[in-house]
Order: C-alpha cells, then structure tokens, then sequence
C-alpha cells in the first residue's frame, strides 16, 4: 500500500448558481494557488482552465434553474485532482474526447479543451449528480 | 462596470483593452464593444490582451465571432500582448493560425 503523502491538501468550495458565476470558481483556485507556490504556472493554468469549462457547462446545460455545483482540488507532491459534483441535468450522452470543432465555430471547444489539459478524466452519473474527476500530474513535483 | 475600453484611434481603427478575464462573463461585454466599435466604422480592431491572465473557450468564442464581424464590414480583427495561458489556449485550439498574436497593440495593423 502506498503511504499517503505527508503534505496532500484539500481545498473545497459550493458554487450555486444563480447567483455565483465562473468568476466564483476562478476566485476559489486563486486563493488556492496563494496556499500553494509550489504548483508550477502551467499547472495553474490548465487546472484554471479545466475548471471553467466544467463549470461553463453546468450553468449552460442548466439555463433556467439552479445548480449547486461542489468543487474539490487535492494537492499531492504529484497530482493536482480536481473533484467535481453537480445537481444539474444529467450529461447524456455521457462527454467524451472530441475534436476541435471547425475553425470559424463559436462554440464547441470546451470538453476538447479539458481532455487536452488533463492527464486523466473521468465522468458519471451518480447519485442523481454528474461526478466528474480529473487528474493532473504535476509538472514539476517538488519535495 | 464594462471590462473593457475603446481607444478610437483612427476614424477606421480601435483597440480595445480587454479585462483580466476572457470568461463566459465576460464574453457577452466583448462581442458588444467590438460591435460598438464596427458600428462606428472602426472595422480594424485590435484587442490588447495586456491585462488578460485567463480566456477559456468562451472567450475564444467571442474572439471569433468578433473577428468575423470586423471581416463582414471590411475589417479585420488582431489580438496583441496575449500572457502563457492565452497563448496555450490558442495552440491547443489550433486557434493561432487564425488569431495569429501581436506583440504590440500599436502595431498589430502595421503589415
């Protein structure tokens, strides 16, 4: 069994929406970057990125109604897992790796985005809740 | 409070100087001030992303549908001054052939 690393954090935040927006969820992971310096800018960025695309897509595929959406970020010395649950409508068909649409399209960029930028993705239904989980590994693990 | 600010530099010439996040939020503001800025035959806008730490596809979005408003009235549209996570954005949408970035806002319309 693999000991659990000694300095894992976890952060949490609840996003219901209306009223918090995207601009919520980027609030939470700057104020866990400020806990974190060791995570590397490229990281960061693909974390940031990955995030506001999950949370873009509940609130569009959930125009008319509010969603709570829970988001946890673990913090090993080699992963960064990125949890989310939301009580929107279910994703159906369930998201999967897709190509960039054509180049003039408005729309359409965002789940190729998160496969692009994670190392791992994982998504269900549960729980009447679309659980997504993401995996990252850290560019530059630091001891 | 708009994110962003028109500086009308020529009767055919804007740049436009977009806040710190390119965002679902934020994307309705930039397709309106980019309209604003055609309407006013200013159909060469430069968007200075100087100020610019996060775009998402969103963002990408609105960037490509104020491109091709500025080309249906004669014009053209160019980012300038873009950071890392823009320009990641970019190349993994293969989007930098088409929102090729500028260095500098001044000069984007140089060539």
């Amino acid at each position: 069994m693999t000991p659990q690393p000694p300095s894992q954090t976890s952060h949490h935040a609840a996003i219901h929406t209306p009223p918090h927006t995207v601009d919520d969820a980027h609030d939470f992971l700057q104020s866990v970057w400020t806990q974190h310096p060791d995570v590397a800018a490229e990281d960061r960025m693909a974390l940031e990125t990955v995030l506001s695309e999950l949370i873009t897509n509940v609130i569009q595929h959930n125009p008319d109604r509010e969603v709570l959406c829970e988001v946890d970020m673990t913090i090993t010395p080699t992963h960064c897992l990125l949890n989310t649950t939301d009580s929107g409508n279910r994703l159906d068909p369930p998201p999967q790796a897709n190509a960039m649409p054509p180049e003039l399209a408005e729309s359409g960029r965002g789940l190729a985005l998160i496969y692009l930028l994670a190392d791992e993705v994982d998504y269900r239904w549960s729980g009447g809740r679309n659980l997504w989980a993401i995996q990252r590994l850290r560019i530059a693990a630091t001891d | 409070m708009s994110q962003f600010t028109i500086d009308e530099v020529s009767p055919e010439r804007a740049i436009i100087r977009a806040g710190n996040r390119l965002n679902m939020v934020s994307a309705p503001q930039l397709r309106e001030t980019v309209n604003k800025a055609v309407n006013s035959g200013r159909s060469h806008v430069v968007v200075d992303l100087s100020a610019t730490e996060f775009m998402d596809s969103s963002g990408l979005g609105a960037l490509i549908g104020a491109l091709k408003t500025a080309r249906a009235a004669g014009g053209d549209l160019r980012i300038a001054a873009a950071g890392q996570q823009v320009l990641m954005v970019l190349q993994l949408s293969n989007m930098d052939r088409i929102l090729r970035p500028y260095d500098d806002p001044a000069t984007a319309f140089a060539d």
